[in-house]
């Protein structure tokens, strides 16, 4: 039972009347006689009520609705709910928790929120290498035959002496102007050092996606063929990733170097493994946000003299060996707690498990970078 | 349940119609309650909140949960033992759970109603009741669907409308997404 309507309700009814039994009658019928907002009306327009129902009951509905749908598909119904007018908007938004605390993805804007703290949030990435795009699923279940549910897609660009590759909610539209376009990953000719550019402001996250105002309607709605990003779109520079020479010369492991901009509203603990981040774009205005880092490295593996391989402990998620499997914990923390892992399940098919302060669209960005050839580095 | 002739107390409701129910019926209402408790007895309580047919339907469900909840207490109380007593009230929270179900199958502007009802008398295990069986009738529906099915009207503003436009293409991507693997695989 929901305390606070219980509180409101009952703090009306319990209030010690004066003991002037008359008097109090009165003013005790009064209370119940007082008209509310809901008059009792007849049958044929009872229907017609369900708009004027109290947020507070509202709450009460759809707070249940979401408590019925912990896992996907089904949480669509919470969406539908948010999507139905003004009043049930501002009702489901309320209910629902982010994912840090709750450790679900409700909305788009779950995607670039830090995952839970507690638990590795599970994903999956699988590859179509003719079309050059990457898909992102959050696992559902265990098994990685199953669907999962879409979170985002990335398609890889040539763009003269740079890669690139777009970060979209949807995969039949990658333009940087798109309704859909959340983030970009650059990276140099030689395919070793990367950069996150991200659609919002980083701390613009926790609210929904960015609207375009009146001036700013894309290209879609004008039925002009204007290919250059949404003015009210940006990219803003979020992240940094290098992967280091190997001295070794050899196929031994990867050195991978990244730098993050989190969020300020990350947990309190997280403090002491963030710095302040600057970062090199120019296109930042000056007296832009400046947010705390993360500096995260990755594991070192350890040389299996037995197998004759480099060896990481991926607890299952990993099960073929490749390059390009990699686990990444925080270049401050003693106690290397993982914090994003990747590896290879099956020729097309990735795992990527990532925990808070890291999000979904970083995490998805970071890995992204151990595909392609990395010239000089192996 | 046992009508050992204990007090009564009149309900009237809005369209003045009135129910003589035993008090301790009346009293699953906090707000009746609390009329009782604060209040020298009262004959009849009016209701102007609540019609006549709303109002037989909240004492209906006050009737059973009173009756319920005394058959379990007097089972618990004669049986030996409390492994005994917690098989034997097992079988009857079943039973309720089935009667509850079957008691919230009613139309929507009914439901409606009920809801207010129990918010207005403050009857929490009615208001989960109620605002349960809501939730039921939402799941599976679309946005727009909703929007149908209670008759509400769409005040979203354009902004507004892209946003939800790009959460529900997002949310229900997974049909289209399977028709692209299909391609794709």
């Amino acid at each position: 039972m929901n305390p606070s309507m219980s509180d409101r309700r009952g703090s009306r009814a319990r209030r010690r009347w004066p003991s002037l039994s008359g008097m109090m009658s009165a003013l005790v019928v009064e209370q119940l006689e007082r008209k509310t907002e809901s008059e009792p009306v007849p049958e044929e327009e009872q229907s017609d009520r369900w708009s004027s129902l109290l947020p507070e009951l509202l709450g009460e509905i759809v707070r249940r609705v979401e408590a019925g749908c912990d896992r996907w598909p089904q949480r669509r119904d919470v969406v539908s709910c948010a999507g139905v007018c003004k009043r049930w908007r501002v009702v489901t938004q309320s209910v629902v928790r982010k994912p840090i605390e709750c450790g679900k993805f409700t909305f788009p804007s779950s995607l670039k929120q830090p995952g839970s703290k507690e638990t590795m949030t599970q994903c999956f990435i699988k590859r179509n290498k003719k079309e050059s795009i990457y898909y992102l699923y959050l696992g559902l279940t265990h098994s990685l035959m199953d669907l999962g549910k879409f979170l985002m897609a990335a398609k890889r660009y040539r763009r003269g002496a740079h890669g690139e590759y777009i970060i979209s909610l949807d995969v039949e539209d990658m333009s940087q102007g798109g309704y859909s376009y959340l983030g970009k990953l650059r990276s140099d000719f030689l395919g070793i050092n990367f950069k996150i550019y991200d659609s919002q402001q980083p701390d613009d996250s926790f609210k929904l996606l960015p609207t375009r105002s009146g001036s700013h309607f894309s290209s879609k709605r004008f039925g002009s063929k204007r290919v250059s990003p949404n003015p009210s779109v940006g990219n803003f520079e979020v992240g940094q990733i290098s992967y280091k020479f190997n001295l070794l010369k050899s196929r031994g492991p990867r050195r991978i170097h990244t730098t993050l901009q989190t969020s300020s509203q990350t947990s309190k603990e997280e403090d002491s493994l963030l710095h302040e981040y600057k970062p090199e774009s120019p296109k930042l205005k000056p007296n832009s946000v400046v947010s705390p880092k993360l500096v995260l490295k990755n594991k070192a593996p350890r040389w299996h003299e037995h197998l004759q391989c480099w060896c990481l402990n991926f607890h299952g998620r990993v099960t073929v060996a490749s390059v390009k499997n990699f686990q990444l914990v925080s270049e401050n923390d003693q106690e290397e707690t993982v914090l994003l892992q990747f590896g290879k399940v099956g020729d097309d098919i990735f795992t990527m498990d990532y925990k808070e302060p890291l999000s979904a669209f970083q995490a998805f960005a970071i890995c992204l970078t151990s595909f392609g050839t990395k010239l000089a580095c192996e | 349940m046992a009508d050992n002739g204990g007090k009564k107390i009149t309900l009237k409701s809005s369209d003045g119609e009135e129910f003589e129910v035993p008090e301790v019926v009346a009293m699953e209402s906090q707000t009746i309650r609390h009329v009782i408790e604060d209040v020298c007895a009262k004959n009849s309580i009016p209701l102007l909140n609540v019609n006549s047919k709303i109002l037989s339907k909240v004492i209906e469900y006050c009737k059973k949960h009173v009756a319920a909840a005394e058959a379990a207490a007097s089972k618990a109380s004669t049986e030996e033992g409390t492994a005994a007593a917690a098989s034997v009230t097992k079988p009857s929270d079943e039973d309720l759970k089935t009667w509850d179900a079957e008691f919230v199958k009613v139309d929507k502007g009914t439901l409606f109603n009920l809801i207010l009802a129990a918010n207005y008398l403050h009857i929490p295990g009615l208001l989960d009741l109620t605002c349960q069986a809501a939730a039921d009738m939402i799941k599976g529906k679309s946005a727009k669907e909703i929007r149908k099915f209670f008759n509400l009207k769409n005040c979203i503003s354009p902004e507004e409308e892209e946003e939800i436009r790009r959460e529900n293409q997002w949310a229900f991507e997974e049909e289209k997404r399977t028709r692209a693997f299909d391609a794709y695989a």
